[in-house]
């Protein structure tokens, strides 16, 4: 990634510039100790003095919020400036000042809004924090004086909480009552910026000594710099996290979110005194002290999948390789790039206002979309579908341009939606519910919600929809606040809840595989792959069989799984380097067997490789798709002589029904097997299935239901609670011993009356 | 203490390259050490000649460098600073620097700005001065100059009218047309033989230089033969090389079983000689031992002989006659032989353990008459060789 510098050259301030900020995406306000706020636009790159303020007011900070940032709507609500002078102002749209509020003692050094835009916060050179309402009354001060001038506020991903300096240290301090500050030594100097981010919850601080340090939410290091040669004097995250910019005197410098510097220019400004970044995170602005203001936008982002790699080279175009070919196609957009998504054959690229879906195979003539809004968060692609996220909506499309449907939810805030936290699979989508954070949406494509919102028993963090097998085969998988991933079934099969089991603990990162059922995630510091996620559901105890754990020292700390294409997972280490680690092919070429019930092939390309993982899947695969034969054969090559000695049980029984019900149970479906039964009408047997499982109360009600067989139930019951020593304490049970009568010759008798009539059907 | 103030001097501290980092606390509570060290800096920055009082140790100190600094500023810079302020070292003191530091920055930026757009105007001002000086002082050589040409004129029209008269006569004297044309055929002629002279001599030089290249191409073309015949010469291998570099083969392993038999012969001298030195050290100790025993016999006998010679007198107590004769008349005869030295036997006994008495006795005993000497060799360890001699002897000397 790098940075494309420009200075505008006409109108420049008369004195120092101090702050700078957004408007929209086009729209930069600046000002300075020359007490005039301008207004720089980038598209037609001329500069306007909005207003020249009194001589008295030295702006130190100025935050614009808006609550709807568009291309063509002029969002701002309102700006904060905090001086010198101890006040705060607040403007409208014009300029004028709308209030003044005498604030502190001393200069006000910070003034900045909730991520919300209900409040905003303002700290001074008294060591205060101040917290006032969005009309400019004071609410609470969190932060009493202590005689030490805080010189960098700023708010947390929830407005709740905010991270402020206080000479070498950094508190985190929650609005919440009760709640113990987070206090710790941060820098060897004094700390003059610090920059908490909205998705992610990284913060990052620069101060006096030279460096900069990135630290997560709960302030354990993540990264510290090499030595700069002056102090750091600004700081600010891009919107969507991936990256920051550092400012110091004549240096800007572009890191990834790791902290790993990607970029750094040395342009002749002076100290950069505030930086912004745009709200599509492609420019960023920075206020100099030598009087001008620096305009900056994003390029060289990149993105690849497969042999393919698009990467934006300038503004408006971008270059798309193929490593195969060695062949390059440029691609010149009317406007600026915004976004760039490459995938399943796909390159879609996001301008300001519209939307270009290149098809590979035909790269020059795209399908172009015009977005609704003009303000993309996100582009996420799946094999025939895409969706935008848009400022106030979620949009499914379809590949040549079609809108399918916009999935809504009530607590949808798309501003914060984290990349890692909504998914997009072949036929349905998974978000997890921002207000809740143990709560996942699921919706088919064509927007309905499927099922009843998943809930989990903690906060979730990341998720993702498996890509392979057919529409019933579909797996979410998730990774919960304690790191414990677990998946579970997207689709509930008829009278039957949804399924959900943990997989692994430790887990880092994970990644579906792009076209099968296949997770890679990173436990602890070592790759695992789960062959076939699916075997939790049916046999716990071949999971682990199913595992495979590559260790490698080359993935370093602190590894993550990036991508998994074909046969190859990227493992992106800590320092930003990225990693390839290869997978065996074979599990493909299963996989693709299975999906086609070519189950000979299977046996014969497990005969060959002669591993244990494989042939754990086909044994459950194999009873997945009911072969009986394959299924016997996989079980025997991984010992499993009790699953073998059942399937020839199973072969011996000559109802076909039976046969495929057994199958069920083996497969731990006992809710299919059951239904099969009952629809072939072999209610007996569903009854004693059930008996078997020890499924009571269900075995009662169908045999209520067909009004057949409660006695048998009943004695069954009564046995084993006999065995069990217990009393019975089931009201129903209770209830229809007092009614029926139990005659247990007469039962006896009656089942054998059924297997008879069992083997006669056959 | 303003924020503001202070963020905008330690930036334009920074743009200025002050060499030590100005934190924001700096100031916070008085500094004093800080601001001198930049008060003097800025100073210097003013004019790298400025004499200030750099020592703020002592209060005296203190006033004297702000004073100084203040006046300076005030005289050189036409900036007003407040010394009280500045000695108090703290947020207003930031103020006052500002106004220095902020004249130094302007001027950067003013110049930084000029600099960018165009590289030639803005160095023109150092150079139009020194161009000024060069004109001044070619106008004062000028003035100079036009005094001078001044007075020559003046010297020169003085002279006028005395070279008047003379300048009249020449022009109003003809020249003959005739004397005029001889004279320039004369000169003509002159240059016309000046001219041949010089062209001989220029072919001559032509000539030695053909001469000198035919010689040096000669020299060259010897050169190259020699060369070449040295080139052959070097290639050539004389006959009989190869044999004499066999012979030279074989000499040198000649050499090396000469030098080994050399050294093996050496080798068994040297052990030769050793062995000779063991025998005779050998024989010398048994020597030593066979005349020790000697003389413990010659004084047994002279004893004897002693007490027989005084028994003789009185009492006749005696054992074997005999023998003892016969030792008394050995010893006699010997007595006989060395005459006087007995006495000198006498005394050696006390001194039997001293090896240099030995050495002495050996000697003597070497000194003897030979026949005693090659009697003892020949008799070897045999101690009968006493009682043979003195077997011998009584037949030898008949009393």
């Amino acid at each position: 990634m790098q940075l494309k510098l420009s200075f505008p050259k006409d109108a420049e301030h008369q004195d120092t510039v101090s702050c700078v900020s957004w408007n929209n995406t086009e729209e930069v306000f600046s000002c300075g100790d020359d007490h005039v706020l301008k207004k720089w636009n980038l598209l037609t790159t001329d500069s306007q003095k909005i207003c020249e303020f009194p001589e008295e007011l030295n702006p130190l900070d100025f935050h614009c919020f808006s609550r709807n940032i568009g291309i063509r709507k002029t969002g701002q609500d309102q700006m904060l400036i905090a001086s010198s002078d101890g006040k705060f102002h607040l403007l409208g749209k014009s300029g004028r000042i709308e209030k003044t509020v005498e604030a502190h003692k001393g200069a006000v050094l910070v003034g900045q809004w909730a991520p919300d835009g209900a409040s905003f916060l303002t700290a001074g050179e008294d060591g205060q924090v101040k917290i006032w309402s969005r009309s400019g009354m004071l609410r609470t001060v969190p932060v009493h004086a202590s005689g030490v001038p805080i010189y960098c506020a700023c708010w947390g991903p929830d407005s709740n909480n905010f991270l402020y300096t206080q000479g070498k240290h950094l508190v985190i301090k929650s609005l919440l009552p009760n709640v113990k500050p987070n206090r710790w030594r941060a820098h060897e100097g004094l700390i003059l910026k610090v920059a908490w981010e909205q998705i992610n919850g990284r913060i990052v601080s620069g101060g006096e000594d030279g460096r900069y340090k990135v630290w997560d939410s709960y302030g354990s290091l993540v990264f510290n710099s090499m030595l700069h040669e002056h102090p750091i004097t600004s700081i600010a995250w891009s919107p969507n996290g991936e990256m920051f910019a550092v400012g110091s005197f004549n240096t800007l410098r572009l890191c990834d979110k790791s902290g790993w510097s990607q970029y750094l220019d040395k342009p002749d400004t002076g100290s950069l005194y505030s930086i912004a970044w745009s709200a599509d995170g492609t420019q960023l602005a920075a206020a100099c002290a030598n009087r001008k203001v620096l305009l900056a936008h994003v390029i060289g982002r990149r993105v690849e999948w497969g042999p393919l790699e698009a990467t934006t080279t300038r503004r408006k175009t971008v270059v798309m390789s193929n490593a195969v070919h060695s062949g390059s196609d440029t691609l010149e957009f009317p406007e600026r790039v915004i976004h760039l998504a490459l995938a399943y054959k796909h390159l879609v690229v996001v301008t300001t206002t519209q939307c270009y879906v290149h098809n590979i195979n035909n790269i020059n003539t795209p399908v172009i979309i015009d977005l609704r809004e003009g303000s993309v968060y996100m582009v996420l692609l799946a094999e025939k579908h895409m969706i935008l996220v848009e400022r106030s909506s979620i949009g499914v499309y379809s590949y040549d341009g079609r809108l399918i449907s916009s999935p809504k939810w009530p607590s949808l805030n798309t501003a914060t939606l984290n990349p890692s936290q909504i998914s997009l699979g072949p036929d349905c989508i998974a978000a997890r519910d921002q207000a809740d954070e143990k709560v996942i949406q699921i919706f088919d494509i064509n927007g309905k919600e499927i099922g009843t919102p998943l809930s989990h028993t903690t906060q979730i963090g990341e998720i993702g929809l498996s890509n392979g097998g057919s529409a019933f085969e579909r797996l979410l998988a998730f990774v919960d606040r304690t790191r414990d991933l677990y998946i579970a079934t997207v689709h509930p099969r008829p009278s039957t809840s949804r399924k959900i089991d943990k997989l692994g603990s430790v887990v880092q990162s994970f990644k579906w595989n792009s076209h099968l059922n296949i997770i890679a995630a990173i436990q602890d510091t070592s790759l695992t792959l789960w062959y076939y996620p699916f075997i939790i559901f049916v046999d716990k105890k071949l999971l682990r069989r199913t595992a495979v754990i590559k260790e490698s020292s080359e993935f370093g700390h602190r590894p993550q799984v990036t991508t998994y294409v074909g046969n190859h997972v990227g493992i992106r280490r800590s320092d930003g380097a990225l990693i390839n680690s290869g997978v065996s092919p074979y599990l493909a070429i299963l996989h693709g067997y299975s999906m086609s019930g070519s189950w000979k092939d299977a046996l014969r390309l497990c005969r060959m490789v002669k591993d244990e993982a494989l042939w754990a899947c086909l044994a459950v695969m194999a009873t997945q798709g009911k072969e009986i034969d394959t299924a016997e054969s996989a079980y025997a090559a991984i010992n499993q002589f009790d699953k073998v000695l059942y399937l020839q049980h199973i072969r011996e029984i000559k109802l076909k029904p039976v046969q495929m019900a057994e199958m069920s149970l083996l497969g731990g479906n006992v809710q299919e097997a059951e239904a099969l039964l009952l629809q072939n009408g072999m209610i007996f047997r569903a009854i004693m299935t059930n008996i078997s499982t020890h499924n009571w109360e269900r075995a009662l009600e169908i045999a209520t239901r067909n009004r057949t067989h409660i006695d048998t139930v009943l004695l069954y019951r009564q046995r084993f609670m006999d065995r069990l020593g217990k009393q019975e304490a089931n009201e129903k049970f209770n209830m229809l011993r007092s009614n029926v009568e139990i005659n247990e010759e007469q039962i006896d008798v009656k089942v054998q009356y059924e297997l008879e009539k069992e083997k006669d059907r056959s | 203490m303003s924020y503001r103030d202070l963020r905008n001097f330690t930036e334009m501290m920074r743009a200025l390259g002050y060499n030590r980092l100005i934190s924001m606390e700096n100031f916070r509570t008085p500094n004093f050490t800080l601001t001198a060290d930049i008060l003097v800096w800025l100073v210097k920055r003013f004019d790298p000649d400025a004499d200030i009082h750099d020592l703020y140790m002592t209060e005296e100190d203190r006033v004297l460098l702000v004073r100084s600094a203040a006046e300076f500023m005030a005289l050189k810079g036409n900036v007003m600073l407040n010394t009280k302020r500045i000695y108090q070292a703290d947020g207003y003191a930031v103020r006052e620097l500002l106004k220095i530091a902020g004249l130094l920055y302007e001027a950067l930026r003013a110049h930084g700005n000029d600099v960018a757009p165009s590289w030639g105007t803005p160095s023109g001002t150092s150079i139009d001065v020194t161009s000024y000086i060069q004109d001044l002082r070619l106008s004062r050589e000028l003035a100079s100059q036009v005094t001078s040409k001044g007075a020559v004129i003046y010297d020169l029209l003085a002279k006028e009218i005395e070279m008047r008269e003379a300048r009249n006569s020449s022009i109003n004297n003809l020249l003959e047309m005739s004397k005029v044309e001889i004279a320039i055929k004369e000169a003509i002629t002159f240059s016309k033989e000046s001219i041949q002279n010089t062209k001989s001599l220029i072919e001559n030089v032509a000539i030695t230089e053909n001469s000198l290249d035919a010689k040096i191409e000669k020299k060259q073309s010897e050169l190259e033969r020699n060369q070449k015949r040295l080139q052959t010469l070097k290639k050539v291998r004389p006959a009989f090389l190869e044999e004499f570099e066999k012979l030279e083969v074989e000499l040198q392993g000649l050499y090396q079983e000469y030098i080994t038999r050399t050294r093996c012969i050496a080798y068994l001298e040297q052990q030769q000689e050793e062995a000779q030195v063991a025998e005779q050290e050998r024989m010398q100790k048994r020597q030593k031992e066979t005349r020790k025993l000697m003389e413990e016999l010659q004084m047994e006998d002279a004893r004897r002989l002693m007490e027989s010679e005084m028994g003789m007198g009185d009492t006749p107590v005696l054992m074997s006659s005999k023998p003892t004769r016969r030792l008394r008349t050995a010893t006699a005869s010997k007595m006989r032989l060395t005459t006087g030295r007995g006495r000198v036997y006498g005394s050696m006994t006390a001194a039997d353990d001293d090896e240099n008495s030995y050495d002495s006795d050996s000697d003597l005993l070497l000194d003897e008459d030979d026949d005693g000497n090659s009697e003892f060799l020949g008799s070897g360890d045999d101690m009968e060789g006493l009682p043979l001699e003195s077997k011998s002897e009584p037949s030898d000397d008949d009393f």
